[in-house]
C-alpha cells in the first residue's frame, strides 16, 4: 500500500453563505425584533419577581412568619386568569389559521376574563383590609399587597395591550395579527404562571 | 435586508426635522448616544466637586467645612452619582447608543422611540435626585448601598427623610432607563447586525456592551424589587428590611420582625453584576484602541469574547463577598470566595490579552492608547487586592476600610473612567468632525494618572493602618490621627484628577469650535463606524449598509496594500487574512 505524507486535499464544498442578518429567507428584522423584545421583557419582569419572591421565601423561612388570611375571592380570580390564557390561546391559534373573525370573538372573551381576575384582586384587597389586615398588620400581608399589588400593574399593563390588538386586528392583516397575539401570548402566559406561583407561595403555611 | 430597503426610502426622501425633533426628543441612535455622554460627563462634574469638598474635609477636618451630616450626604451622593449617573449612562446609554449601530451596521436601534424614552426617562431619575439636595435634612446619609435600617427609618438620621425617599424614586426610574436601554442594545445587537457580521466578526466594544446590557437586564429589576420593598418600610409602615425592638432617638420603633441582610442581599446581587456593566463596555473599547494604536489584531479574540462571557455569568455568583462579615456561615462564605478568585482567571486572561496585544505591535502613544494603556495598569493595581478580598479572613479586618474603597476605586472606578477617555479621544472625531487636541489630551492623561495613583493608592496602606471608610473625623482616634499626612497627600492628589477633568472639559469646547477636522477614518480603523463620514449622516450611511468580510482587527496583515484591512472591504487579490 503507498503510502504519502502529503494531507489529502478537503473536499470541496459550496461558499458558505454570508453570516450575520440580512441573509434571504427569514422573518422581517421588526418582527424578530419585537419577539426578542418581548422575551427580554419576560426575562426582567421574571428577575423583578425573582428578587421579591426570594424576600418572601426568606421570610417565611424566618421565625415570626404570619400568613394572611385568604381572599376567597381568589379562586374565582385564578380560574379568570387562566380562562382569559386559554382564551388568548385559541385566539391565537384562529389567527395562525387566518380565522380573524373567530380570533376577536376570543379575544374579547379573555379580555373580559383578564378584567375579571383585576377585578377579582381589587376585590380581594378589599375583603382583607375590611377583615382589619392592612399592608402594615403582618408580614403575609405586607407580602401579599407588595406582590400581588406588583404583579397586578403588569395585568393593567398587559390588559392595555391586549385591548391595543384587539383595536388593531381589525385593520390588519392575518399573518401580522397573528404575530402580535403570539407576543402578547408569551407575556400573557407568563403572568398567568407567575400569579399560580406567587398565589401558591403566599398561602402556604 | 428589509432595513436596507427602508433606508434605501429614506435616502430618497430624507424627511425634515425640526429642532425639538432633531437635538432635543431626537430618535437617532447618535444624538441619544451624546445626550447621555454629555449629561453624564455633566454629573461627573457634581460628584467629582463633591468628592473634592469631602476631600478637604478629610485632609483637614479641624476646618470643618463640612458637618458630619453634610460629609455623610456628600460622600453617599457622590457614590451614587458616579456609578449610577456618570459610569452607567456613559458606557451603556453614550457609548453603547453612539457605537453599536454603527459598529454593527444598522441604520438605528431596534426600537428608536424606546431609546428616546430612555434617555428622558433617566433625565427624569436626576430631578429627584438633585432635588433632595434641597429638602429638609438634605440628602440620604446611608452610603450609595443605602443599608437599612438606616436607610429605612425617616428618624434614623437628618439624610433619612425625605432626601432618602427622593434617592430611592430617583434610583427606581433609572432602572427603568436602564432597562429601556438594555433591551434595545441586546435587540439591535442579534437582529440588526449587517450582512457578513457574525457575532464572532463583532469588535468587542459591541461584545463588552452586549454582555453588560444582558447583566443590566437581568440585575436592575432585582434592585429595583428591593427599591419598592423598602419605599414601603419608609411609607407604609411595612417590615420588610427593619428588625424589631430598635432604639432610634430614644423610642422603640413599631417595625418587627425584618431582616436588614435582605436588604444587602438583594442590593449586591445587583451591586456586584453592576461593577461589572461598568467595566465590561470600557474592556471592549479598550481593546479596540490598543489593537488599533498597536496595529496588531488583538490577541486571543475567540478567548477575550470567552471571558467577557465567563465574567458576565460569574458575576452573578459572587454578591456575597460583600456580606462576609454579616454572620455568613464560613461554608458559604468558602462558596463566595471560590467564585470570586474563578472570576480572577477570565479578567486575567483579559489582561494578558493585552499585553500580548502590546507585545512587538507598532505603538503609537496618542491619547486614546495613553488612556487605553492606562486602564490596563489602573485594571492590574485595582484588581491584584481583589484577590486580597476575595478570601473571607482577609476580607474580615479590612471590610469596610480604605483598602476596599482603594480597591474598587482602581479597578472599577477610575480604570471605567480611563476607558471612558480613551473612548472620547479615539471617537470624537466621529462624533463631531474633529480631532481633540492632542497636546491638551495628553496633560489630561498625565494628570488623571497621577491623580488616581496618588490618591487611591495610598488608600491601601490608610486600609491596613485601619482608617475606616465614612469616618467624618478620624482624629477621634488616637491610632488614626497621626495619618493626617497621608489624607493631605491624596486629597492634593484628588485635585490632580479633578484639574484633568477641566482640561478635557476645555478640550472638548475648544475643539469643538476649532479642532483640527477629521476625515472619515482619522486612525486608520478596521470596524465599520470608520466607514462613513464624520460625523455620519441620519442613518449612518448615505447608501448602502456595507457588508462585512472579515474580523474587526485585521491590523499589519502581510501582503495587504496598506497595514490594516476594514471589515468593509472585499478582500485584495493575493492576500491571506486569517481569524474569522
Amino acid at each position: 500500500m503507498a503510502v504519502t505524507l502529503e494531507r489529502p486535499a478537503p473536499p470541496k464544498t459550496p461558499p458558505a453563505p454570508p453570516r450575520g442578518n440580512g441573509g434571504p429567507g427569514g422573518r422581517p428584522d421588526r418582527e424578530r425584533s419585537a419577539t426578542l423584545f418581548v422575551w427580554l421583557v419576560v426575562a426582567a419582569v421574571g428577575m423583578f419577581f425573582l428578587g421579591l419572591s426570594s424576600a418572601l421565601l426568606s421570610r417565611m423561612g424566618s421565625v415570626g412568619w404570619v400568613p394572611a388570611p385568604r381572599p376567597p375571592v381568589l379562586w374565582p380570580g385564578t380560574a379568570a386568569l387562566l380562562g382569559s390564557s386559554a382564551a388568548l390561546e385559541a385566539a391565537r391559534r384562529a389567527a395562525y389559521r387566518g380565522l380573524l373573525a373567530r380570533a376577536r370573538v376570543r379575544m374579547a372573551w379573555g379580555l373580559a376574563l383578564g378584567v375579571g381576575f383585576l377585578a377579582a384582586q381589587l376585590i380581594g384587597w378589599g375583603w382583607l383590609t375590611s377583615s382589619g389586615v392592612g399592608l402594615a398588620a403582618n408580614p403575609g400581608a405586607s407580602y401579599f399587597y407588595v406582590l400581588s399589588g406588583a404583579h397586578l400593574v403588569h395585568v393593567v399593563g398587559g390588559l392595555a395591550w391586549w385591548a391595543l390588538a384587539l383595536r388593531r386586528t381589525r385593520h390588519r392583516a392575518p399573518a401580522v395579527a397573528a404575530v402580535d397575539l403570539s407576543n402578547l401570548s408569551v407575556y400573557w402566559h407568563f403572568l398567568a404562571a407567575l400569579w399560580l406561583w406567587l398565589f401558591a407561595v403566599l398561602f402556604t403555611r | 435586508m428589509a432595513a436596507a430597503a427602508e433606508a434605501h426610502v429614506h435616502v430618497e426622501h430624507p424627511h425634515r426635522e425640526s429642532f425639538w425633533t432633531r437635538y432635543v426628543f431626537s430618535q437617532d441612535h447618535k444624538v441619544i448616544g451624546l445626550q447621555y455622554l454629555l449629561t453624564s460627563l455633566f454629573m461627573a462634574l457634581v460628584g467629582g466637586a463633591l468628592a473634592m469638598v469631602f476631600r478637604t474635609q478629610l485632609a483637614w477636618p479641624q476646618s470643618g467645612i463640612l458637618k458630619a451630616d453634610q460629609y455623610l450626604a456628600a460622600i453617599s451622593m457622590h457614590g451614587t452619582i458616579m456609578v449610577f449617573f456618570v459610569l452607567t449612562p456613559a458606557l451603556l446609554g453614550g457609548f453603547a447608543n453612539f457605537l453599536v449601530p454603527l459598529k454593527i451596521g444598522a441604520r438605528d436601534m431596534a426600537f428608536p422611540f424606546v431609546n428616546m424614552l430612555s434617555y428622558w426617562v433617566f433625565a427624569l431619575s436626576i430631578v429627584p435626585l438633585v432635588a433632595s439636595f434641597f429638602v429638609p435634612g438634605g440628602p440620604l446619609n446611608a452610603g450609595w448601598t443605602a443599608y437599612p435600617p438606616l436607610s429605612a427609618l425617616p428618624q434614623a438620621a437628618p439624610g433619612s427623610g425625605l432626601g432618602q425617599t427622593l434617592w430611592l424614586v430617583s434610583i427606581a426610574i433609572f432602572c427603568v432607563s436602564s432597562l429601556l436601554g438594555s433591551l434595545n442594545y441586546i435587540t439591535t445587537i442579534l437582529v440588526l447586525r449587517t450582512r457578513g457580521m457574525s457575532l464572532m466578526r463583532m469588535p468587542l466594544t459591541v461584545w463588552g456592551i452586549f454582555v453588560a446590557a444582558v447583566l443590566a437586564l437581568l440585575t436592575f429589576p432585582v434592585l429595583m424589587a428591593a427599591g419598592i420593598l423598602l419605599l414601603f418600610d419608609r411609607l407604609a409602615g411595612t417590615s420588610f428590611f427593619v428588625p424589631g425592638g430598635l432604639v432610634v432617638g430614644g423610642q422603640v420603633i413599631p417595625h418587627t420582625g425584618g431582616n436588614p441582610l435582605l436588604w444587602q442581599h438583594l442590593f449586591w446581587f445587583f451591586g456586584h453584576p453592576e461593577v461589572y456593566i461598568v467595566i465590561l463596555p470600557p474592556m471592549g473599547i479598550v481593546s479596540d484602541v490598543i489593537a488599533n494604536f498597536a496595529r496588531k489584531p488583538v490577541f486571543g479574540y475567540p478567548a477575550m469574547v470567552a471571558s467577557m462571557l465567563a465574567i458576565g455569568i460569574l458575576s452573578f455568583l459572587v454578591w456575597g463577598h460583600h456580606m462576609f462579615v454579616s454572620g455568613m456561615h464560613p461554608l458559604l462564605g468558602t462558596g463566595f470566595a471560590l467564585t470570586t478568585l474563578l472570576i480572577g482567571v477570565p479578567s486575567a486572561v483579559k489582561t494578558f490579552n493585552w499585553l500580548a496585544t502590546l507585545w512587538r505591535g507598532k505603538l503609537y502613544f496618542s491619547t486614546a492608547m495613553l488612556f487605553a494603556v492606562g486602564f490596563v495598569s489602573l485594571f492590574v493595581a485595582g484588581g491584584l487586592t481583589g484577590i486580597h478580598l476575595g478570601n473571607a479572613p482577609v476580607d474580615i479586618p479590612l471590610h469596610d476600610t480604605y483598602y476596599v474603597v482603594g480597591h474598587f476605586h482602581l479597578v472599577m472606578g477610575t480604570a471605567a473612567v480611563l476607558g471612558i477617555f480613551a473612548g472620547i479621544y479615539f471617537w470624537f472625531p466621529k462624533m463631531f468632525g474633529r480631532l481633540l487636541d492632542e497636546r491638551l489630551g495628553r496633560i489630561h492623561f498625565w494628570l488623571t494618572l497621577l491623580g488616581v495613583y496618588g490618591t487611591f493608592f495610598p488608600m491601601y496602606y490608610l486600609g491596613m493602618a485601619g482608617m475606616h471608610r465614612r469616618i467624618y473625623d478620624y482624629r477621634a482616634f488616637p491610632y488614626l490621627a497621626h495619618l493626617q499626612p497621608v489624607q493631605v497627600f491624596i486629597t492634593l492628589s484628588a485635585f490632580l484628577i479633578f484639574a484633568g477633568g477641566l482640561v478635557l472639559a476645555y478640550n472638548m469646547l475648544r475643539s469643538l469650535a476649532a479642532g483640527r477636522p477629521a476625515d472619515r477614518n482619522p486612525w486608520r480603523g478596521t470596524t465599520l463606524e470608520w466607514s462613513t463620514e464624520s460625523p455620519p449622516p441620519h442613518h449612518n450611511w448615505p447608501g448602502e449598509i456595507p457588508q462585512v468580510y472579515r474580523g474587526p482587527y485585521e491590523y499589519s496583515v502581510p501582503g495587504a496594500p496598506q497595514d490594516y484591512l476594514p471589515q468593509w472591504e472585499p478582500e485584495p487579490a493575493g492576500v491571506r487574512v486569517g481569524g474569522h
